[in-house]
C-alpha cells in the first residue's frame, strides 16, 4: 500500500490539518454557515422581542395621575363624527354596516339620538342594546 | 507522487453537527434560568475551545470544529437570553399597577375553557384604550368572563380590570406560566363583545368540527377525538381527565409530536398513492402540517413536532441525510431562540424530555427488556421490542417533570401506553378524516365516526380501567428543580452507553437506569429526598 500518495489524496489543499489554522482553514464553508446561523437566529430574536406583534409597545404615555383623571370619562364614539373605521369597532358592527350608519348620517343629517340607529339595516333591539353603551351623538 | 487530475479523493471524517445547536441551547437556557452562571459557560467553552485547536486528541475527529467553536454559539445563545430578558414588557408594567377598568380590541388566541370563574382565553392584544386614550398596542391578555362565546380568531372588544396574574395558594407561578405563552397580564372582563360580523376562520373550523364529530360519535367519545384534533380538551369530563392523567395516557390528548407525526404520514403515503412527484409531496405536507398546527391553537409542544418535521422533509428536498439528533438540537436552539421562557412550560419540557429519552435511552432499554421481559418468548417480533423500549424510554424521560408539575406520576403508564399509543394513530386518523368528511357529506361521517366510536371507547375504558388500580400512581409531592437535575444526572451513563462507553453493555446501563428510576421514585414517594 502506497501511505503516502493515501495520506495525499485525502488532503485538500496544502494547509496541514495538524495546525489550528489547518484545521479552521479547511472548514471555511462550515464555519460560515455557523455564523449565518447565529446572525439568523439572533436577528430572529431581536424580530420577536422588539418588532413583532407578539411584543407590546408603548403608544401613548402620560402620567399615571393625568391617565386617572381622563379615565373617568368612558371609552364612546360619537356617531355623528365617527368615520368608518371608528364605527366599526362598535359591538356587532362590521365594515358595511358601518358604511350604511354613514350613508345613513349622509341622506338625513346628523342622527338625534342613539335610539335612531335602529333605523339602519342590520341593526335591530338586539344590536342596539349592545351598541348603546358605547355610543353616543 | 505526481500531479493528480480530476476530483480530490476526499476521505475526511465527517463534521458532527450536534454541538452547535447543544451549545447555542444551553446558552439561552442557562442565560434565561441561572444568569449568573452565564460567564462560567462561556469561560468554560472557551477553554474547550482552545483545548481542542492545540490538541487534535482531547475530542474525537468529528466533533472537533464544532467545539473549537462552541464559544460563539455559547455567547450566542446567553446573547439571545439577554435579549428576552431587557425586552421591556409595558403591557405587564401597566397591569402591575392595576388601573382598573380597561378597552381592548383584539384576536381570541385560544378556545374558550371552563375556569374557576366562569370561562377563560387568550387574547393578543391589537388596542388597548385606558381612560379613552389608546396607550398600547401589541401583547396578550388572558380574559376571564362570566360567558365567552367566541372562536379562536375572532376578533372581539374586551372591556374590564386588567392586572398581573397571581401565584396560587399551591405556590404555582401563574404569571411565569401565562409569560411561556407571551400573556403578560389578566383581564376580569364585565363584556366581550364581537368586534367584525365574520367570525375568525380557526374558530369556524372548531365549531364545523365540533358539529362533524358529533354524526354518530357519542359525546364523551366526541369530547376525546375533538381533544385529539384540535388539541380543545374543554368538553372533556374532569373525572375523565383524571383518569387519563392517573393511567398515564394524558399526552395522547394533547397535540404532540406523535400528532403531527401521525399526520404527516398519512398525507405524505396519501399523495404518494396519487403519484404526487416527491418535491410537491413534501412541500404539500408541510403546508397542511403548519396549517393543522395553527388550526390546533399553535401548542409548544406542536411547533416541536412541526420544526422537526419541517426539517426532516427539507433534508429530503435538498438531498441532506436525516440526523435524528441533530434535527431535536436544531429544533430546541431555533424555538427557544423565538421564546426562552419555553424553558419553564411543563408542555414543552414533556414534548422534548420525551423525544431525547426515545432518541437517547432506547436502545439501551431494547437491550433490557429482549434480555429479560422477552426472553421467555424466544424471538419476539422487533416491533414489540421497538414498543415497549420506546414506551418504556419516553416514560422514565418524562418522570421527574411529571412528578415536579403535576404531583403524582403514573406507574401503570408503562402497560397503558402499549394500549394508548397503537390506538392514538388511527383515532386521530379516523377524527381527522371524520371532520374532513362531516363538514362536505356527513353521511360519509357516520361510519367513520362509528369505527371511531369503538376505538375511543376502547381508549376511555383503558383509562379508566388502570387508574382504578389501587397502585396506579404515585404521589409525589416537592418535587425541587435539584431533585429533577439529580435524576436526569443518573440517566447519563445509560444515554451514553450507545456512544462513549464499550459496546454490549446496553443492557447493563439500562437495568441500572430502571432500577435508579425506581429507586428515585420511591424516594420521592415516601418523601425520603
Amino acid at each position: 500500500m502506497d501511505w503516502e500518495a493515501f495520506e495525499t489524496a485525502t488532503r485538500r489543499g496544502s494547509v496541514s490539518q495538524a495546525s489550528p489554522a489547518g484545521a479552521l482553514g479547511r472548514h471555511r464553508p462550515q464555519i460560515a454557515v455557523s455564523v449565518l446561523v447565529v446572525i439568523v437566529l439572533v436577528g430572529g430574536a431581536f424580530y420577536a422581542t422588539r418588532v413583532s406583534e407578539r411584543a407590546p409597545q408603548v403608544v401613548y404615555s402620560a402620567s399615571l395621575e393625568e391617565v386617572e383623571a381622563q379615565a373617568r370619562d368612558p371609552l364612546q364614539i360619537n356617531i355623528n363624527t365617527a368615520d368608518v373605521e371608528e364605527l366599526d369597532e362598535l359591538p356587532e358592527v362590521g365594515p358595511s354596516t358601518a358604511e350604511s350608519i354613514v350613508d345613513y348620517r349622509r341622506t338625513n343629517g346628523l342622527f338625534r339620538s342613539v335610539d335612531e340607529l335602529e333605523e339602519i339595516p342590520g341593526i335591530g333591539p338586539a344590536t342596539l342594546e349592545k351598541i348603546e353603551p358605547f355610543a353616543t351623538v | 507522487m505526481g500531479s493528480r487530475t480530476g476530483p480530490v479523493l476526499d476521505l475526511r471524517p465527517p463534521v458532527r453537527l450536534e454541538a452547535w445547536a447543544i451549545m447555542l441551547s444551553g446558552g439561552v437556557v442557562t442565560g434565561t434560568v441561572v444568569p449568573a452562571l452565564t460567564p462560567a459557560l462561556v469561560a468554560a467553552s472557551a477553554v474547550v475551545s482552545v483545548g481542542a485547536l492545540a490538541w487534535r486528541g482531547l475530542v474525537p475527529a468529528e466533533w472537533r470544529l464544532m467545539a473549537i467553536l462552541t464559544p460563539l454559539f455559547a455567547a450566542a445563545g446567553v446573547g439571545i437570553s439577554v435579549l428576552h430578558a431587557a425586552t421591556p414588557d409595558p403591557l405587564a408594567e401597566l397591569a402591575a399597577l392595576e388601573p382598573g377598568e380597561v378597552v381592548i380590541v383584539g384576536t381570541v388566541a385560544s378556545p374558550p375553557v371552563a375556569s374557576s370563574w366562569g370561562y377563560r382565553a387568550d387574547i393578543r392584544v391589537e388596542h388597548l384604550w385606558y381612560g379613552g386614550r389608546e396607550v398600547l398596542r401589541g401583547g396578550g391578555v388572558e380574559v376571564f368572563a362570566a360567558d365567552l362565546s367566541v372562536g379562536v380568531g375572532d376578533r372581539v372588544r374586551v372591556d374590564g380590570e386588567i392586572s398581573r396574574p397571581e401565584t396560587g395558594e399551591d405556590g404555582f407561578d401563574y404569571a411565569k406560566y401565562l409569560s411561556t405563552k407571551g400573556v403578560s397580564a389578566v383581564v376580569e372582563a364585565t363584556s366581550v363583545w364581537p368586534v367584525d360580523e365574520d367570525v375568525g376562520w380557526i374558530g369556524r373550523v372548531h365549531r364545523r368540527t365540533d358539529a362533524a364529530l358529533g354524526y354518530g360519535l357519542h359525546p364523551q367519545e366526541a369530547a376525546v377525538v375533538r381533544g385529539m384534533v384540535l388539541g380543545d380538551r374543554s368538553l372533556i369530563p374532569e373525572e375523565l381527565e383524571e383518569a387519563f392523567q392517573r393511567s398515564g395516557i394524558t399526552h395522547v390528548l394533547a397535540i404532540s409530536g406523535q400528532h403531527v407525526a401521525v399526520l404527516a404520514t398519512v398525507i405524505y403515503f396519501a399523495l404518494r398513492t396519487f403519484a404526487v412527484p416527491a418535491a410537491s409531496r413534501a412541500l404539500v405536507t408541510l403546508a397542511l402540517i403548519w396549517l393543522y398546527i395553527l388550526v390546533a391553537g399553535a401548542p409548544p409542544s406542536a411547533i416541536r413536532a412541526g420544526v422537526v418535521a419541517t426539517l426532516v422533509l427539507a433534508a429530503g428536498l435538498i438531498g441532506r441525510q436525516v440526523s435524528p439528533l441533530h434535527f431535536m438540537t436544531t429544533m430546541l436552539a431555533a424555538v427557544l431562540a423565538y421564546n426562552p421562557l419555553l424553558v419553564y412550560n411543563a408542555g414543552f419540557q414533556l414534548s422534548v424530555a420525551a423525544v431525547f429519552g426515545i432518541l437517547l435511552l432506547r436502545k439501551p432499554l431494547k437491550s433490557l427488556v429482549e434480555r429479560t421481559l422477552l426472553k421467555p418468548f424466544g424471538k419476539p417480533p422487533e416491533s414489540v421490542s421497538n414498543l415497549l423500549s420506546v414506551s418504556l424510554a419516553a416514560q422514565t424521560a418524562t418522570t421527574p417533570i411529571v412528578a415536579a408539575s403535576f404531583d403524582q406520576v403514573s406507574v401503570i403508564g408503562v402497560l397503558t401506553n402499549l394500549v394508548a399509543v397503537p390506538l392514538s394513530g388511527p383515532i386521530l386518523t379516523l377524527g381527522l378524516l371524520g371532520s374532513v368528511f362531516g363538514n362536505i357529506l356527513p353521511a360519509l361521517a357516520y361510519p367513520l365516526n362509528a369505527s371511531n366510536g369503538f376505538l375511543v371507547a376502547l381508549l376511555i375504558w383503558t383509562a379508566q380501567a388502570a387508574s382504578a388500580l389501587p397502585f396506579a400512581a404515585v404521589t409525589t409531592p416537592g418535587v425541587t428543580p435539584l431533585l429533577v437535575a439529580l435524576f436526569y444526572v443518573g440517566c447519563v451513563p445509560a444515554a451514553l452507553s450507545g456512544y462513549a462507553l464499550p459496546e454490549g453493555q446496553g443492557s447493563l446501563w439500562g437495568a441500572v437506569l430502571v432500577l435508579w428510576a425506581i429507586l428515585w421514585l420511591a424516594l420521592v414517594g415516601a418523601g425520603g429526598l
